[in-house]
């Protein structure tokens, strides 16, 4: 009895897979899944939100985002890695699920999925951080900051969103650039970090220009430095970090991954898709409202550049573990 | 004499014929994801954004804002009614609010809980109105000692909560803070009782434990109880409250406006810390705190006014400086973003017409709300007279349901359902679940606000008496605390007598 359930299901499986396998040429057939690995809000919600817009009128089938996550997106990105490789599930990668599995190999943990079950199928944009400080702090310019830093390790505090996450990596970048250690105040979420800074409970931090931008411009809060390879053009006044003199760069991306099993053919059909999507003016006019910088990458350069962050990522996160080691 | 000018201008945008449809639109929709449980303002004001797209960025912030309050009239429905907490800040509500239903009472809660929302509602908004700028000044000087303190007081309260005695209350605020511990440490990110299990890595959610301890555990409770349980067939003259109860709400809803307002400012967890610290106020205030728990109006009309004056000063530290202080106003913030408007400490005068249009139409939202509430009452206790055996199934689904739509998570689901059965051997024995709950969601942070103060210090505890806000809140909960010890070993007459028995 059980054995027959079993062929049964597994035949009904089979049926199901050849069905949305063979015709390819026809993709897509049917509702499309984007699985969002960050819980609702925020702005990779509303960048995979408005992909989904955009992209149900480029395949002309119905686009939904899924909210599924969890452990810093490596439950939500973990569902996409392990999904059919059909092309009816997308998923929202970007930097932070990078840093979320480096962290775990960094400690000797085994994540459930690696990067290369992934395959990017292009990059949407690209978001800088902004050094930011208190609008009465003593430091005018970057190398102020910098030259305080180095003679005072330790001394000064610094907030992020999160511990070991998106707005604490630039600054750990910034602080081994400079040769220093700072200490880290861990906050929940980028609102009450900024709050942190512009209530001068800490010394300085690293977060976004959509909303450091307007603080500065309120006179609540004063920006250093740029953390990208170019001045930003709402803030054209503000030197990058490398002309401030201190070689820390720091960007995050955000794009679309596929699980990397997905038939080469089909892969190429929704690279060109991604592609129509972030060619969209209204798509990228969203995404340049939440601060971001709407940069296409196709899907080599997104391995490049994923490639790369990895190894930075990972010998940031080894350092600081061998630290918090140290201290105990 | 500007701001009423100003109000003016406001009022003229927000009664343009889309505004109000847009507004009415955010209050209905606001209501449906409060009433419906697991499903919060959050997702509700999420789900919407794309909707927004084609508007202008008035209409689309009043739509916005009009599902974040309205969602707050909405969230004491499943609670009141199947003690079933609608979202996270109508937990306490639950104590009294179902007792009172169990007591026949359930439409004069309803009626009461809509009406304290309104005055809460609308008096935040006045505050929001006259003094936002300076206010989001001052809660910018909250930082992480302020806040240490403020849990503290919070925390002392919380042995206190609940209907049993000291001794039956506290092993539950440890099961809370142990639960609580869960999931990854925030300031060194060692993991803490996951057993490498990814799901645990952010810690148990509040929801599903709040749902399954409360909403499950009490459907298990009446199975047992025979599925012929019989609530009064409620009358339509009974859905009114009383006089009495009428003149005995006013106190709980002027001290809650006041509450929820001025506790909304804080960053994080504000509504749930609102509705509790009002509930906790009107019990030490009541002459016969005793009768807490078992169905008194003033259980109901402070926290639910507290929670919707909360959620008018939250969006203070977001409108007047462009940093918001909780979820729902950072999704509130995206939205205004996508229409190209970069809220700041520059929006108020650089947006006026945004700005006011928005104070206008939330003045116009609560009344919306309240003309859709009332009605809704009569409905609402309706459902009660469907019967148990085919009622309980459908709540169980609707929680089911609700807790996996947040997530998409089967794990919560599992959490969901072990809660339930907790909750149903805990009911057995006597304890109250609500404690267990705050103190799930005082832990967490008021551990995270510890460290960091000690963080910024470097480990130094001087930082506590440094500023004389934390001062003053340390000094009064030292001074809850003592009051308590004292209460419990003092004499009572009771005791008395019983000795004077015994002695005999």
């Amino acid at each position: 009895m059980k054995s027959r359930t079993r062929i049964v299901i597994i035949s009904f499986i089979s049926i199901l897979i050849l069905a949305s396998l063979s015709p390819a040429a026809e993709y897509p057939a049917k509702t499309i899944t984007i699985i969002n690995p960050n819980a609702p809000g925020g702005g990779h919600d509303v960048a995979a939100r408005a992909f989904a817009t955009v992209a149900e009128k480029v395949l002309g089938q119905p686009v939904v985002v899924v909210n599924k996550a969890g452990a810093s997106t490596m439950l939500g990105m973990t569902a996409v890695a392990q999904s059919a490789p059909d092309g009816y599930t997308l998923g929202m990668d970007s930097t932070t699920t990078t840093n979320a599995l480096a962290w775990e190999i960094a400690n000797g943990r085994k994540p459930p999925i690696t990067r290369d079950d992934l395959l990017p199928v292009g990059g949407l944009s690209v978001n800088v951080p902004l050094v930011i400080v208190p609008y009465n702090s003593p430091w005018k310019t970057m190398s102020d900051m910098a030259k305080d830093l180095k003679t005072k390790p330790n001394h000064y505090a610094f907030c992020s969103g999160g511990l070991y996450g998106g707005t604490h990596l630039p600054a750990e970048v910034l602080l081994q650039a400079i040769g220093t250690k700072a200490r880290h105040v861990p906050h929940k979420g980028g609102g009450p970090c900024l709050a942190a800074v512009v209530g001068e409970h800490v010394h300085f931090s690293t977060q976004w220009p959509g909303t450091s931008i307007p603080l500065a411009q309120g006179k609540k809060i004063r920006i250093l430095a740029v953390q990208g390879d170019e001045r930003l053009k709402s803030i054209p006044d503000v030197p990058t970090i490398k002309e401030g003199g201190v070689d820390a760069e720091w960007i995050q991306w955000l794009g679309i991954s596929i699980p990397r099993k997905t038939p080469a053919p089909l892969a190429v059909q929704i690279m060109a898709m991604v592609k129509k999507v972030a060619q969209d003016a209204a798509f990228n006019k969203i995404l340049e409202s939440q601060g971001a910088e709407a940069r296409y990458m196709n899907d080599e350069e997104v391995e490049k550049f994923v490639k790369a962050e990895s190894e930075v990522v990972a010998k940031i996160y080894k350092s600081l573990l061998a630290e918090a080691k140290s201290k105990r | 004499m500007d701001v009423f000018s100003n109000l003016a201008h406001g009022f003229q945008t927000a009664l343009s014929l889309q505004n109000i449809y847009l507004c009415f639109i955010g209050c209905l929709w606001g209501t449906m994801v409060g009433v419906l449980p697991g499903i919060g303002p959050l997702a509700g004001i999420t789900l919407l954004i794309p909707a927004t797209f084609g508007l202008d960025a008035t209409g689309a912030i009043i739509m916005l804002a009009g599902i974040y309050y309205g969602a707050m009239y909405g969230g004491s429905t499943t609670s009141i009614l199947m003690n079933v907490p609608g979202e996270s800040a109508s937990v306490v509500t639950c104590i009294d609010g179902y007792q009172m239903t169990l007591k026949g009472r359930g439409g004069a809660a309803l009626f009461i809980s809509a009406w304290g929302s309104f005055i809460g509602g609308t008096l935040s908004i006045a505050g929001l109105m006259v003094l936002a700028p300076t206010l989001a000044d001052f809660a910018m000087k909250f930082g992480p000692p302020e806040m240490f303190a403020v849990l503290l007081v919070a925390f002392v309260l919380l042995g206190s909560l609940g209907s049993g005695s000291f001794f039956r209350t506290m092993p539950m605020v440890f099961m809370g803070l142990l639960i609580g511990a869960i999931g990854m440490d925030p300031l060194t990110g060692s993991l803490r009782f996951t057993h490498n299990v990814p799901d645990l890595y952010d810690g148990i959610g509040l929801l599903p434990v709040a749902m399954g301890a409360m909403g499950v555990g009490e459907i298990l409770i009446a199975t047992e109880e025979s599925l012929l349980r019989i609530i009064h067939k409620v009358k339509l003259s009974e859905l009114l409250p009383t006089r009495a109860e009428l003149r005995a709400s006013w106190g709980p809803i002027f001290r809650g406006s006041g509450i929820g307002f001025a506790i909304g400012l804080l960053p994080g967890s504000a509504h749930v810390l609102s509705s509790f610290v009002s509930y906790m106020t009107e019990k030490r205030l009541a002459k016969k705190p005793d009768e807490f728990g078992h169905g008194r109006i003033e259980g109901v009309a402070g926290p639910e006014t507290a929670n919707n004056a909360a959620s008018g000063s939250a969006m203070i530290p977001f409108l007047s400086l462009g940093i918001p202080t909780g979820p729902a106003p950072a999704v509130m913030m995206i939205a205004l973003l996508i229409h190209g408007i970069a809220p700041g400490p520059l929006f108020i005068s650089k947006h006026p017409d945004v700005f006011w249009g928005l104070i206008a139409s939330m003045y116009l939202g609560n009344v919306m709300l309240i003309i859709l509430n009332l009605p809704l009452v009569g409905i609402f206790i309706s459902l009660l007279r469907i019967p148990f055996r085919i009622l309980f199934p459908v709540i169980l689904l609707i929680c089911l349901v609700g807790t996996y739509s947040v997530n998409s998570s089967t794990f919560e689901l599992a959490v969901l359902l072990l809660f339930g059965i907790l909750g149903y051997f805990i009911r057995k024995m006597k304890y109250d679940m609500a404690p267990l709950i705050l103190a799930m969601i005082i832990g967490p942070t008021m551990e995270l606000s510890l460290r960091q103060a000690l963080m910024r210090s470097d480990g130094s505890f001087s930082i506590f008496w440094e500023s004389p806000i934390t001062m003053t809140l340390i000094a009064v909960s030292l001074l809850l605390l003592v009051w308590n010890v004292y209460r419990g070993i003092r004499p009572t007459k009771a005791s008395w007598e019983k000795a004077l028995e015994e002695s005999k």
